[in-house]
């Protein structure tokens, strides 16, 4: 069985729930459940979320403030969720094409969205600096217990891990991702940094960055040919600059949300 | 202290490691230069100066956390300081290979290795244990990266190797994750109980500098 997940807390994204439950019901022709892992359950796939990290969370500092999405690496946790095969969405995320190719994968190691619209030599540049990670969260496929090591290495290093990562995205960069080494092939991936993978071009693009680099960059327009649009920011996000447009204010994309 | 011996050895090595970065990791270039500025030259001359009255003595085996390029201070170290090996451990591989390249002469000579490395969350090089206990740690960005008690904690609970450490109050950039406001939160943050050296410093760039020195 696929489970297909989201993670919703706190108000902000409360209406996006049903949006997205509606985009993969349109767009994923397999047999799947859909859950959401949430703060506040109120419907039928409702799971409520754990409250261990909350301790090591300061609002003030905001760091790693999107941890929450990192419950879902323990399956364990989640008696709810029985199959052997999840997919992780957003639910800022605009669905074009059908999801089905991400459950027809080689799937020796989990997936995550490598964004394509970064200069890889400006990741490799910021690395130390905890910033321009190539990853992005928005996505993430993978098969039971294969993000189990992930789960277990923020439950161990909890203080550190909140203290020095402001997103998630980072923090996987840094532990299991290897930007100097993308470039290999699966077969060639052995050590535990290796440990996600990054989707291929055409998987997702992002409304405010851009889709490859360095040749398709416009910003803030609908690319259809893609299966997925990311409307996250997570900079923006983390360094308390909430200036963008929420996407259901852009018309263009709540035309399509919509339908 | 005021400069550094610039001897031919460190000269060849130096410019090999400049045109180097140059040729194959131009996206690197403009974060090695700052690495040379006047300020991050100062902090280092600073440190082995103190460092050599609190401490006189070689250093067997010295342990440098987040040393970035380590140009200035793994020279500084083994001429002024007498450190007869040191490992450089840093997250970033391209900090590694490069920090390899300015330091040939030392690497050669079996004084320097550089490991990318995350020594918060895990153990220190075999080559490094193999040389013996570790009687110096150095940390001159501990702005960047979490409190040093943390390392204490996790490498040195039998042991008590002597511990320099800057920082700053300098919280303008994002990746200053840890800023403190004095001398005694740096000396606090590390637990260090016994303080051989404590002072602060306006560096060129304008920005103030806090050393402490104790185990």
């Amino acid at each position: 069985m696929i489970n297909i997940l989201c993670v919703r807390w706190g108000d902000k994204y409360d209406d996006h729930v049903e949006k997205l439950k509606l985009q993969v019901e349109n767009h994923c022709s397999l047999e799947f459940k859909f859950f959401c892992l949430t703060d506040k359950p109120k419907y039928s796939y409702d799971i409520q979320l754990p409250t261990t990290w909350d301790h090591n969370y300061d609002p003030k500092r905001n760091g790693f403030w999107a941890y929450r999405k990192c419950y879902m690496f323990n399956e364990e946790l989640f008696p709810q969720l029985d199959g052997d095969e999840f997919l992780y969405l957003d639910l800022d995320i605009l669905i074009h094409n059908s999801l089905d190719p991400l459950f027809d994968r080689d799937m020796s190691h989990p997936w995550i969205v490598r964004g394509w619209w970064n200069d890889s030599n400006n990741s490799k540049k910021n690395y130390g600096m905890i910033k321009s990670t190539p990853l992005n969260s928005s996505i993430v496929r993978w098969n039971r217990s294969q993000l189990a090591p992930v789960y277990n290495h923020i439950n161990r290093f909890a203080e550190y891990v909140f203290f020095t990562y402001s997103t998630i995205d980072n923090y996987f960069n840094h532990f299991w991702y290897d930007i100097y080494d993308e470039d290999l092939n699966i077969e060639q991936i052995s050590s535990s940094k290796k440990l996600f993978k990054g989707f291929e071009r055409g998987v997702a693009y992002s409304w405010y960055k851009g889709n490859i680099f360095p040749n398709d960059m416009q910003l803030n327009v609908i690319r259809p040919e893609n299966m997925v649009c990311l409307f996250n920011n997570s900079h923006s996000v983390s360094s308390g600059k909430m200036g963008d447009e929420h996407m259901y204010e852009i018309d263009e994309v709540r035309e399509l949300w919509n339908t | 202290m005021e400069y550094i011996k610039y001897t031919p050895e460190l000269s060849n090595n130096w410019s090999r490691a400049l045109s180097g970065v140059a040729k194959q990791k131009p996206w690197a270039v403009q974060r090695v230069e700052h690495s040379m500025t006047s300020s991050q030259l100062e902090s280092k001359l600073w440190l082995g100066t103190e460092l050599l009255k609190v401490h006189p003595e070689p250093f067997n085996n010295a342990m440098i956390i987040g040393g970035w390029f380590c140009h200035f201070l793994a020279e500084v170290l083994a001429s002024n300081n007498n450190v007869k090996f040191m490992c450089n451990y840093d997250i970033c591989r391209e900090s590694q290979l490069i920090s390899y390249k300015f330091n040939r002469r030392l690497k050669d000579s079996d004084v320097y290795i550089a490991s990318q490395r995350n020594v918060f969350t895990n153990k220190l090089e075999n080559t490094q244990l193999a040389k013996g206990e570790i009687d110096l740690v150095i940390n001159t960005s501990c702005e960047h990266m979490f409190p040093m008690q943390m390392i204490k904690d996790r490498h040195f609970k039998n042991t008590y190797p002597l511990c320099v450490l800057q920082s700053t109050d300098d919280d303008q950039y994002d990746d200053h994750i840890n800023c403190v406001k004095d001398l005694d939160e740096l000396t606090e943050q590390a637990g260090l109980i016994d303080v051989m050296y404590a002072g602060e410093k306006i560096l060129s760039n304008g920005m103030k500098r806090f050393m402490v020195i104790g185990r």
